[in-house]
Formats: C-alpha cells, structure tokens, sequence
C-alpha cells in the first residue's frame, strides 16, 4: 500500500501521466504538489490523489500563519529543512507531517534535538530520491554523505523516514520496492527501508484523510453516532 | 557443488524515449555499481541478463545472492540510458529462474 508524497505536477493537463505511471509502479496513491485540480484529497480512478503542500517561508512567524491556513485545505504539510528555529518550531507542531531534506543540504543538517522533537510528535523526515538520480560520482558521493548522516540521526532518534520521488516528471518516480533498496544506500535496514516507502506514507496520508471526514473532531475523537433531535 | 548462490530478478524498465539495448542496460548497470560499491562487488555479482524483450523492457536478471540488493540499489539509481530516460522497477525475485519464466510468459 504505498503512496510516493512528492510529485510536483508542473501543470493540471500532466496529472493523468502521473497517475497512469503511478498505478504502473504499482503505488495505491500520490501527493501532488503545483496544481489546484478540484478534484485532489480524493480518488481518481483506482489511484488516490491528495495535494501536498509546502511551507517556502523562513521566518517563524510566516511559517505559523503558513501552517494555519494549508492545514485546513491539504492532506500532506511539509516543512523543508532550513533554519533552526523554524525547524524546532516544525518538530514540536503536529500540522507540519514531514520535515523534508532539500538541496543545498550540506548548508542544513538536521540535529539530533530536533530529530527527538520530531520523534515524539510523529513528524517523519522526507528523503526525496530525484537528486540521486541525476549526479553521478564524487557530487553523488557528497551528496550521499549528507542524506546519510542526517537519516543516521533521524533513525538514532526515532523519527520515522519517508521515501519519496520529488520528480516532476513521471518517469523520474521510482517503484516502491526501488525506492525501498534506495534506502538502503542511505544507511537503512531492508525492514525500516520497506517500511519507509510502503507504510509510513500510507498511515501519514490515511489519518491525515480522516481530519476532512465530518465525524472528526480532533486527534483521537470521532463522532461515532449521532442522535436524533426529533 | 555450486559455490555461489544465485538469485533472479524480475524487472521493468519503463523509458521515455528509443528502447534500451541491452548491452546498454547491462553496462549502465555495472557501472552504477561500480561507482556505487566499488569493484570487488562488481566482481563478485556475477551479473548477466538472462532474458530481456527490448520492445516491453521487461527481463530477468540473474546475480548472486550476496550481492542481490546492492545490484537492484543500483538499477534504480539509473536515471538515463544513452539518450532514453528510465526507471527500473524490480517487480519479483527467485531463487530459481522457471518461476520466473513461468510469469514473464504470463506478462
């Protein structure tokens, strides 16, 4: 049951190859960042297509009004990974779902107290793949030193990881099991690989689709009946 | 007795583009693992491409156990073969090859 949580769809015409790719590889679902199709946080066809937003702000109190209002409208929050202030401030908060590893990322490095902050209010921390795939040597190589150590961090703190694409092109996602050996080369083992790219997408996307459902009321409470004013 | 032992990979390369050779696909492969693991992994994969349909890019990779993983790590870090784009999608393995067969004739 895996869902890649980042796709950016350049235009709304370009969202049916991406979903045709996406049931090709063998995903349940996909977050889609860039476009405002009316029909996102639903199905299409077999596929489950959710949106996906991203808080670009730096400063603390543009990331608060930020999280506030994409909250309300998107089933997937991601934070990328910048200053540290912000980055607690992500860690501790639980409308922010994903901090999310960006280039340039020998600039920001995750550190451990966030990743603990982060543990304890289930923020996972995205690995998008897309820049693996078009570096090769000693520019892979760096780059690979520093998604290594900051997912050593992560995992030593017990925050969860999540495997995505990052592409905005369909033939830039990768299968949920390549994603998965991916993780490997990042210093996962197969069992936290896998579950990094078939589990925890897929419970990040299902609770966060049970905050648009009308019977939710907040973390852990649901109208479960209703009774009859008659 | 055999010394190593073997297990078989059931793949789809999807493209963007001409289809892959495969030559191609399996020198682009090795040389990812080359530049990923280094050359004593390359020599010990005993990697080789049993059966391959160009047309569909579906095929049957054959490598040892021991180095399986690191083998499907590389596949997948492959982003262009030549002038096509391409995703690798390990889709089964096996430690024997009609198993395999059996479903790529299904396919």
């Amino acid at each position: 049951m895996a869902i890649d949580l980042n796709v950016r769809v350049p235009s709304e015409v370009d969202i049916s190859h991406f979903l045709s790719m996406a049931k090709k590889l063998g995903f349940v679902g996909i977050a889609a960042m860039g476009t405002k199709a009316p029909y996102l946080n639903g199905t299409e066809g077999e596929t489950v297509l959710v949106n996906r937003a991203e808080i670009l702000e730096t400063s603390l109190k543009a990331v608060k009004r930020s999280a506030m209002r994409l909250r309300m409208k998107s089933t997937i929050v991601a934070l990328p990974l910048r200053g540290i202030e912000v980055a607690n401030w992500a860690a501790e908060d639980s409308r922010i779902d994903l901090l999310t590893l960006t280039e340039p990322l020998n600039e920001y490095k995750l550190r451990p107290t966030t990743a603990k902050l982060a543990a304890a209010s289930h923020t996972a921390l995205e690995v998008p793949v897309l820049p693996l795939l078009h570096t090769t040597g000693l520019v892979r190589a760096r780059l690979l030193k520093s998604l290594r150590e900051n997912t050593k961090i992560a995992v030593n703190a017990g925050m969860h990881i999540v495997l995505s694409s990052g592409c905005s092109v369909p033939i830039h996602m990768r299968s949920p099991m390549a994603l998965s050996h991916i993780g490997l080369l990042l210093g996962l083992d197969i069992k936290e690989a896998k579950r990094a790219a078939f589990e925890y997408p897929h419970t990040i996307v299902s609770s966060n689709l049970k905050r648009f459902q009308s019977e939710y009321l907040g973390p852990g409470m649901e109208l479960v009946r209703e009774e009859d004013n008659k | 007795m055999r010394d190593v032992r073997r297990r078989y990979l059931l793949f789809t390369l999807h493209r963007d583009g001409p289809p892959v050779p495969e030559k191609a696909l399996v020198s682009e492969i090795r040389k990812q693992l080359l530049s990923l693991y280094g050359e004593l992994v390359v020599a010990d994969s005993k990697l080789y491409l049993n059966e391959y349909q160009q047309k569909s890019g579906i095929g049957i990779l054959q490598c040892s156990e021991k180095s399986l993983h690191k083998v499907i790590a590389a596949a997948a870090v492959i982003g262009m073969i030549d002038a096509t784009s391409v995703s690798f999608e390990p889709r089964r393995i096996s430690g024997t090859i009609r198993a395999l067969k059996k479903k790529l004739e299904l396919t």
